[in-house]
């Protein structure tokens, strides 16, 4: 496997103050790689410095070896609300990201359509996006962030919003269709159960300034369903890491 | 999807509108009774009764004067709309322009419009163009400010969203900040267009051959209160007219905002 995005000693501050510190992970092609870390911790400012949106204040994010800078546009960004457009009807949003880069919108159409029934929103295209449910919304986002054909996709707590039986269903649903089109995702969570399930590895962060603190393969077997909750090697991972996190805290 | 038209619908929105005019007819009542006792002349408090009826009898001159103040006021409401947009672009593309815009548009609207409208007729005559410009200058502040409110009302979510897809600034202007500034246009919107049909009166008042304001003034200089009162009640229905007409451009603007019916989960 090649590293698709490696950050080498990233810092960055705010007004002197530092948010992230000496932050350094992997994630190689084809790898569903979550960071878990407590609220507030620098999680999302990881992920505003790959999508372009801050610069590193020292540093380096390589992508396929070479600088972010000379390679733009290589991530694709599901931020934390779902942000669908209100006034955009579910396909129009579903096409947003296509429109941007510059795509007819009959094409970005043809495109979006064959992927609704995997994303479960056949016959909703042509609702607004306020018609939908919470689990729907998100599946929604999410397939206007995969559509977009960018190599990685960056997850900001996707289903923080939703309840914890939708959020269980959600985790269940992405697993079947990561399984199927193995993207390349870094997932930001606070949820140790949530990254257990969907992660090839977790990056633990600390609290603010983050930094690595711990990394976890998980190596449960895949497909994973609701039985691998009952796994011993989940409950042992799960464990290590909310200990983890929990250690961290103090 | 849209809610259906039912019986009940159409009963509760007449309830809706029954306290107002119940209220109105009460004060039309008491206003008739009082004119009725004779206690002030005709010439100085009418009857309802008598502005009705003298107005309907002069429908033709009213006619004849509220279509040149409704022209102006469309008119002055068209580059109202064209300047206020174009004042809002400009302040929400940088802060210098803002700060140096925003207090030269508070201090406009602190003139006294009395002192202005004469003014305003005197550099530009007695045409149309003054009261284009009068009606503009009164409505295009709630205008601006209901689109610079809305603008800085965008999703910081969204912002970075449309970011990551390699949007530039433009792009999300159209994309994002527009749409998210309608429902603040249409606030502002409602506002400036109360003002407007008095703002054409007013310029009128100040001097015209034509139109509701100086209808007003010369039956005022012949003691024809009734029929200033008449051509008051004129430009009252253009004035809520228009407004209602915002409520239906709207409608058909912002589709996303009728209330509908969300949609059962079936992951």
């Amino acid at each position: 496997m090649t590293g698709k995005l490696e950050i080498r000693g990233l810092n960055r501050s705010f007004d002197g103050v530092p948010v992230l510190k000496d932050l350094s992970l992997d994630v190689a092609e084809g790898e569903f790689v979550s960071i878990l870390g407590p609220s507030g911790s620098g999680k999302s400012t990881t992920f505003s410095v790959l999508t372009g949106a801050l610069s590193p204040t020292s540093g380096e994010v390589l992508v396929d070896g070479a600088p972010l800078s000379e390679r733009p546009g290589r991530f694709a960004y599901m931020p934390q609300k779902d942000a669908l457009l209100p006034w955009r009807k579910v396909l129009d949003n579903l096409t947003l990201g296509l429109e941007v880069a510059g795509m007819r919108r009959k094409e970005a159409r043809k495109k979006v359509e064959p992927l609704l029934d995997v994303f479960g929103l056949t016959g909703y295209d042509s609702v607004y996006p306020a018609q939908l449910s919470g689990g729907m919304r998100q599946r929604a986002a999410l397939l206007r962030t995969v559509v977009q054909d960018r190599e990685v996709l960056l997850l900001d707590e996707p289903f923080g919003a939703l309840d914890a039986l939708t959020r269980a269903r959600m985790q269940q649903w992405i697993e079947r269709v990561w399984e199927e089109y193995r993207w390349t995702v870094l997932l930001i969570t606070h949820d140790v159960r949530e990254a257990v399930f969907l992660s090839d590895r977790v990056y633990v962060f600390s609290p603010r300034p983050a930094t690595v603190v711990s990394c976890v393969e998980v190596d449960l077997p895949r497909p994973r369903t609701v039985a691998a909750y009952a796994d011993p090697a989940f409950t042992r991972i799960e464990s290590e890491l909310l200990r983890t996190l929990l250690e961290e805290e103090r | 999807m849209s809610a259906p038209k039912t019986a009940l619908g159409s009963r509760l929105r007449v309830g809706r509108w029954l306290p107002s005019l119940a209220l109105v007819a009460l004060l039309v009542a008491a206003w008739q009774l009082y004119s009725a006792s004779g206690a002030l002349g005709d010439d100085v408090l009418p009857s309802p009764s008598r502005v009705l009826g003298q107005g309907w009898e002069h429908r033709q001159a009213l006619l004849d004067n509220a279509l040149p103040t409704l022209r102006a006021t469309l008119a002055g409401f068209a580059l109202s709309l064209t300047v206020g947009f174009a004042l809002s672009v400009l302040i929400d593309l940088s802060g210098v322009l803002r700060r140096a815009l925003m207090p030269v548009l508070i201090v406009s609207q602190t003139l006294p419009l009395i002192a202005i409208a004469p003014l305003v007729v005197l550099w530009f005559g007695f045409d149309l163009l003054p009261k284009v410009l009068l009606v503009a200058f009164v409505t295009f502040f709630p205008i601006t400010v209901g689109l610079v409110e809305g603008y800085n009302a965008t999703d910081k979510d969204s912002t970075a969203l449309l970011r990551s897809m390699g949007a530039g600034r433009w792009r999300i202007f159209r994309t994002l900040r527009v749409p998210t500034a309608l429902p603040f246009f249409f606030a502002g919107l409602r506002i400036a267009i109360t003002y407007a049909v008095v703002g054409a009166i007013f310029a009128e008042y100040a001097g015209a051959t034509e139109g509701l304001g100086i209808y007003m003034q010369n039956a005022k200089n012949s003691f024809r209160t009734d029929l200033v009162l008449a051509a008051v009640g004129v430009s009252a229905v253009l004035t809520l007219a228009l407004f209602a007409l915002t409520y239906a451009v709207e409608r058909v603007a912002l589709p996303w905002r009728r209330p509908q019916s969300r949609k059962e989960d079936r992951t």
